[in-house]
């Protein structure tokens, strides 16, 4: 599970090695196309355009020459390009690590709650010990050791925010196990793993899905708090590490916090939305209009 | 008159078309008469008690128009509709009083019963001195007979049975001498034992008060109890009004005679009852014991036992019904659930067919599981809301390899729809589509669909009403008679044990008190609570 995590995490969110924006840029100033419509954003996360002789901190639409919708950073590079990239890493640690997290707090919880007795006990003290854990220090320990992993990010996540999960799907379980749907289906002889993820996972899971919203939104803020204390990844932008590149200049430039800022508070209000919308959608009762 | 409601409707806001709940309603309540409003769910009933409270939530209506005119005290006649809302406030509670039909509910958990009939009292009664107040409140309890009131004032309510709970209901409505007492569904909660009791205290309080009773209920055993007057309610209109004789035994309009007809009491049996054979029984019970463990502390230690089912023998012979009758709590459906073995028997022994199935293995009892099924209560929770009709039928018989192929099993599930009287295109629809008799009927084909010879049928009607439970019994009859069923049949209402069963098997306190055929148990009951139980079922007189 972890390893496909890792795989689908390795190809979706690298950001690009090839930089041909440098030959557009010159191409687009020497007229060379004739175009209608031109590339908005003409430059790479990484163009520093220090070396260009720029001094960088420029305010958005400030130069004429070299538009910059939302004004470049101390090295001269482009924020909403920047952003646009750090996107990726957002996204993709929101959904895996919280795909991780639903994997197994499902598993976990839906066992202890139709089992109850003695596995509902054992479970119990499994998410109370995983609960202890606390998961910015173990990142910032496993970063410290072994180096700055957007995928060891992601896994550490996952494994430390499911028993969330396992405690909701548990709470359901124990009530639908008593509900006479699922005592129908027992009566008929329906085999274990028919009950559990046919006839009692799709009505217990509207809670879960309205927590891992809120679960994606943590991981993202997880990984922001991260950068934003210096520890996130080296060389890709994330918005994390562009708050936190806000406050290091000596005088508060607002398109550098207000940008990657209103982006998380976006993504994170916009995954609650989801989520709320999610529960209802799956919802039978409010699927068809009587 | 007392209260006069004149042309009452009352409209919901609903797309496209608003919802209808009281369209039209006029009666008049005397001072010192009980008028019953009756009907099915739905008629409207609650919420033309709501609406003359005007307990309503203002913004969820369409409309909401007519005249209520309360004569109370010594004054005028008012009309409540257009009242402002501090003058309400003081006829709720004060002129006129409500009870409602969940008595756990309706009282607030964190107060004593007395602080909350003092807090009633100090309303409305403002100038009564403290102690004045609380004697009140004593005198209240006192009426209402709940036992060592001195004791019960300063319990709270989850410390109180239900039946003591709806009487501090009632002493709190009582303690301020109301003109007019709404009772909406005050007994439908309670067993018939203590039923009777609430309904004998209400009469005794009205004749020594003289106020006016507007009860709500869709009994009509307890109609013809308590009423003097009955308003037939259905589909928001009041289709007929009348005294309870009339109403009972000459109904005018077509709606009430239905629903007198489909009364159990009425229902003509096509079948005589069966006889018991000397044969052997499919189901025989020896000293069948569940117990539920009490864990108290932190090792969770077993303290006490909860003895559901005590030591139960019994025999279902092949081919009949059997009732099982008792009053909530005696352990009824534990019993049902524990024959099939959804719950675990803690000792005794279970013979199915000549075959012990107590010991089964899990896997075996599966394969087993095709032979007994069983019909719920509920019909909301009953039916797995996220699977088709279609597939809630065939996925057992795919488990158990009836039907070759896909396509076979739905021809089956057509036909079992077919048996149950839907339409085929139910198939393909969702649970929460149908009505509460449709999901019966789905809930007895899924049963069906594994060709059974025993079903076990928990309280499947009491949740419907009375014309659709009709149709249901009828309907189960001539399927016991297709497929040669057996059925234990679970009930409290002693109607449908008369109308449906051969043998009747009474249940108390986990044990089986009193068991025989299903006549000699009604007409002549040996047992002390046999016969409490029997006397206090309320009557239609026929």
């Amino acid at each position: 599970m972890l390893s496909i995590g890792g795989g689908l995490a390795y190809d979706f969110v690298d950001p690009p090695k090839l930089v041909i924006y440098e030959q557009y840029r010159v191409a687009e100033r020497a007229g060379t196309y004739d175009w209608v419509v031109f590339a908005p954003v003409p430059y790479s996360p990484k163009d520093y355009q220090r070396d260009l002789g720029d001094t960088g901190l420029e305010e958005p639409l400030s130069q004429v020459e070299r538009t910059h919708w939302f004004g470049t950073e101390q090295n001269g590079a482009d924020v909403l390009s920047r952003m646009i990239h750090a996107s990726r890493i957002a996204l993709g640690i929101g959904f895996i690590a919280t795909g991780i997290a639903m994997a197994i707090g499902v598993v976990i919880g839906g066992l202890m709650g139709y089992f109850s007795g003695i596995v509902d006990m054992l479970g119990m003290r499994l998410v109370e010990i995983f609960e202890a854990v606390p998961t910015l220090f173990l990142l910032l320990t496993f970063v410290a050791f072994f180096g700055r992993s957007l995928y060891i990010m992601m896994v550490i996540i996952g494994i430390t925010s499911w028993p969330g999960y396992a405690r909701y799907v548990r709470a359901e379980f124990l009530r639908l196990r008593k509900q006479d749907f699922v005592q129908a289906a027992e009566a008929a002889g329906l085999p274990l793993p028919s009950i559990l993820f046919r006839h009692m996972l799709p009505n217990g899971m509207g809670p879960v899905l309205v927590a891992a919203s809120f679960g994606v939104a943590s991981a993202i803020l997880a990984e922001a708090t991260l950068s934003f204390l210096g520890l996130g990844l080296v060389d890709d932008p994330s918005w994390g590490e562009m708050l936190n590149q806000a406050v290091q200049s000596s005088r508060f430039n607002w398109w550098m916090a207000a940008f990657p800022g209103g982006a998380i508070f976006f993504t994170v209000f916009a995954y609650n939305l989801i989520g709320e919308s999610l529960r209802d959608a799956i919802d039978p009762y409010l699927s068809k209009a009587n | 008159m007392l209260l006069s409601i004149k042309q009452l409707h009352t409209w919901f806001k609903h797309q496209p078309e608003p919802i209808k709940a009281v369209d039209g309603v006029d009666f008049e309540i005397e001072r010192g008469e009980t008028f019953c409003l009756v009907g099915e769910s739905g008629s409207g009933k609650s919420i033309t008690a709501l609406s003359i409270m005007r307990l309503l939530p203002q913004s969820g209506l369409q409309k909401q128009s007519g005249q209520v005119l309360f004569e109370g005290g010594n004054q005028q006649a008012v009309d409540l509709t257009g009242l402002d809302a501090s003058k309400m406030r003081l006829i709720r509670g004060g002129r006129i009083a409500m009870i409602f039909q969940e008595p756990m509910s309706s009282l607030n958990p964190v107060f004593t019963i007395g602080e909350q009939i003092l807090e009633a009292v100090k309303l409305h009664f403002p100038q009564l001195s403290a102690s004045q107040a609380w004697d009140r409140v004593m005198n209240a309890l006192r009426d209402v007979q709940l036992p060592d009131p001195e004791i019960r004032v300063n319990s709270y309510p989850h410390q109180l049975s239900g039946g003591q709970r709806q009487r501090v209901m009632i002493a709190m409505a009582m303690a301020c001498e109301p003109d007019i007492l709404i009772a909406d569904e005050p007994t439908t909660a309670l067993d018939v034992t203590v039923q009777r009791e609430i309904l004998r205290l209400m009469k005794a309080l009205q004749q020594r008060t003289g106020m006016a009773i507007l009860f709500i209920t869709h009994d009509f055993g307890v109609v013809s109890e308590i009423a003097d007057r009955v308003g037939v309610m259905q589909k928001g209109k009041l289709v007929e009004t009348g005294t309870t004789e009339q109403i009972i035994h000459k109904p005018a309009h077509h709606y009430t005679q239905s629903l007198i007809a489909a009364l159990p009491e009425n229902l003509a049996r096509s079948e005589p009852h069966q006889a018991v054979e000397d044969q052997q029984p499919l189901i025989r019970l020896d000293n069948l014991a569940i117990h539920f463990p009490v864990r108290k502390g932190l090792l969770r230690r077993v303290v006490d036992q909860v003895k559901a089912v005590d030591g139960v023998d019994l025999e279902i012979p092949r081919g009949q019904i059997l009732a099982l009758v008792g009053e909530s709590g005696s352990g009824k459906t534990t019993l049902g659930r524990g024959i099939l073995r959804l719950t675990e028997p803690t000792a005794g022994q279970i013979t199915f067919d000549n075959t012990d199935i107590t010991e089964m293995k899990p896997a075996q009892l599966r394969q087993f599981r095709r032979n007994m099924q069983i019909i719920f209560q509920d019909p909301i929770s009953s039916l797995n809301p996220r699977l088709s009709i279609a597939a809630i039928l065939t996925e057992p018989m795919k488990v158990h390899g009836i039907g070759e192929n896909h396509e076979a099993r739905i021809e089956l599930a057509r036909d079992l729809l077919q048996q149950v009287q839907m339409d085929e295109d139910a198939l393909w629809r969702y649970p929460h589509e149908f009505s509460g008799g449709q999901r019966q009927r789905i809930g007895i084909a899924r049963a069906l669909s594994l060709e059974p010879s025993f079903i076990v049928c928990d309280e499947i009607t009491s949740a419907l009403d009375v014309s659709v439970q009709a149709e249901i019994l009828k309907m189960l009859l001539a399927l016991r008679r297709q497929h040669n069923l057996t059925l234990l049949f679970i009930t409290h209402n002693i109607g449908v044990v008369v109308y449906v069963s051969d043998r009747t098997a009474v249940m108390y306190q986990g044990q089986i008190v009193e068991q025989g055929r299903t006549e000699d148990i009604v007409n002549n009951p040996q047992n002390d609570y046999t016969q409490q139980l029997i006397a206090a079922v309320p009557r239609v007189p026929l």
